[in-house]
């Protein structure tokens, strides 16, 4: 090899190699990670005059004013999030009702709803995803992005709760 | 000592590194002085970068061209039919670059084929996404990422290879590096590596590094120290953003070796003899120095003025070191 092209040969070597290390961290990890297990359940649309919460396992929704006033106010609206096919559909209180729900951040089987924030540096801001807001279920140092309906709507998602069965009485 | 022994010595010295190119032909030069030529004919990398106002305003009224028919598809998309769009953005694009080609072998027209050559390489980005939108393909990010400079990556790379013109060159590696950053940001690393922009510039500039000592070995001193420049800001800048700013978003791994990065680099200018590596080196140690005060000193507070006396008891170190070291090894 002529010794002239060396520097040629590390200076395309180092972007490879890079673009390499990328996709090993990206996805090595979800190789060997368990897929997450635990469908969710979130809501979207107007706090100001609805509390949802979970209490006991249970979805309780409370209406603490009238709602539909003013200019941006928008109906509360729950989604049931099947994290198999990753794919959402809306669901009535009644029906949400019906599930064991866990409140925790974390899952039993240790994923998170995590929010796709804005990067600050020159590249990432360039090239990177603009798709805000965007949700990723991450855990065990995997990522994925979670396929939610009602962009505009997303401003106000809130995650409600982990399904960890369904009441059958 | 007879002819070829001193061939054969002077090519062993050079293998060595204990004469370079430039020192050859500089003596060769005082002993044979290079024929008078025309005021014309100048070598291409020469024209490329000397900027004087007439050179920079020839380049910004080619990017407004560019702009005027950007707005012109955007405006009338509607009403232009497939055609039209591709023939407007694409079409100008390769009749710029057919006539760049033309004008670039006439010496009095070098400056504006390079110009045309740049307009076109715009143009071409915009006809590629042109294309893909009128054939339905728009909404995939990797369309602007990975397919438009990848093509022109290629199609730059093969132009230089074939007509040997060293804009080429600058526009296969611009494309080049739009090429990489656009890989890594489809692998979408976000979300697992933490400021994977700051990684991409830092290996970017390395490999920018290298290109141009691969051009300066090679003689080609404008283009390598371009590159140099390039590749040190970005490889320097990355390192500075990286450590963050405290207390939040800090690193203390990257505040901590950067000034050992910066004086690598201007070590690194004593021995490549490259005074846009001392330069550099010691420009960045200052913004460094700047960055900590503004870290850690609060204005106003008590250690402010300490801090504005060790601030600048310290440029005034490098400024000597910078001097002594440019008069001891550059000189």
């Amino acid at each position: 090899m002529d010794k002239k092209n060396i520097p040629v040969i590390v200076a395309f070597s180092i972007p490879l190699l890079m673009v390499l290390l990328v996709i090993a961290a990206v996805s090595l990890p979800r190789a060997f990670a368990p897929r997450p297990q635990y469908n969710f359940i979130y809501s979207i649309g107007d706090y100001n005059f609805t509390n949802v919460s979970v209490l006991g396992g249970r979805l309780i929704v409370q209406q603490t004013g009238i709602s539909g006033h003013g200019l941006h106010a928008k109906p509360l609206r729950l989604f049931f999030y099947n994290v198999k096919n990753n794919s959402a559909r809306e669901i009535s209180v009644k029906e949400a009702s019906g599930f064991v729900l866990d409140a925790n951040l974390k899952s039993p089987d240790g994923y998170e709803i995590e929010n796709n924030s804005p990067s600050y540096d020159l590249v990432s801001g360039i090239f990177g995803p603009h798709d805000y807001p965007a949700w990723y279920i991450a855990g065990h140092g995997t990522s994925r992005k979670v396929d939610l309906p009602g962009y505009g709507d997303l401003w106000s998602f809130r995650f409600t709760g982990w399904v960890t069965g369904q009441d059958n009485g | 000592m007879d002819k070829n022994s001193l061939i054969e010595n002077l090519k062993e010295m050079a293998g060595k590194g204990l004469i370079t190119k430039e020192e050859l032909l500089g003596a060769l030069d005082s002993v044979f002085p290079p024929s008078p030529s025309a005021p014309d004919e100048q070598p291409s990398g020469k024209d490329l970068f000397r900027l004087n106002v007439p050179v920079i305003l020839s380049y910004l009224g080619g990017i407004i061209v560019f702009l005027g028919i950007a707005f012109l598809v955007s405006q009338n998309w509607k009403t232009l039919n497939g055609a039209a769009k591709i023939l407007i953005s694409l079409g100008s694009g390769i009749a710029l670059y057919a006539a760049g080609i033309l004008l670039e072998h006439h010496p009095r027209f070098r400056i504006t084929g390079n110009v045309f050559l740049l307009v076109s390489a715009l143009l071409m980005a915009l006809g590629i996404h042109v294309v893909f939108k009128v054939a339905g393909l728009t909404g995939q990010a990797y369309t602007w990422r990975i397919v438009i400079p990848g093509i022109l990556f290629i199609t730059y790379l093969v132009s230089y290879r074939v007509l040997q013109n060293i804009f080429f060159l600058i526009l296969a590696i611009g494309f080049g590096t739009w090429l990489f950053f656009g890989v890594i940001a489809t692998l979408d690393p976000g979300r697992i590596i933490r400021d994977w922009g700051l990684y991409a510039t830092l290996a970017g500039g390395l490999t920018h590094v290298f290109l141009g000592y691969s051009f300066s070995r090679d003689g080609r001193n404008i283009l390598g120290n371009f590159l140099y420049a390039c590749g040190i800001s970005e490889f320097l800048g990355a390192a500075l953003a990286l450590g963050g700013h405290f207390p939040r978003d800090y690193n203390g791994f990257w505040e901590a070796a950067f000034p050992f990065l910066s004086c690598g680099v201007i070590f690194a200018s004593v021995r490549l003899k490259n005074l846009v590596f001392l330069s550099l080196g010691f420009l960045f140690l200052v913004i460094y120095i700047f960055k900590i005060g503004a870290e850690y000193f609060s204005p106003g507070g008590m250690d402010w003025p300490v801090f504005l006396i060790v601030t600048g008891a310290a440029m005034i170190f490098l400024g000597t070191m910078f001097h002594r070291l440019r008069k001891k090894y550059f000189s």
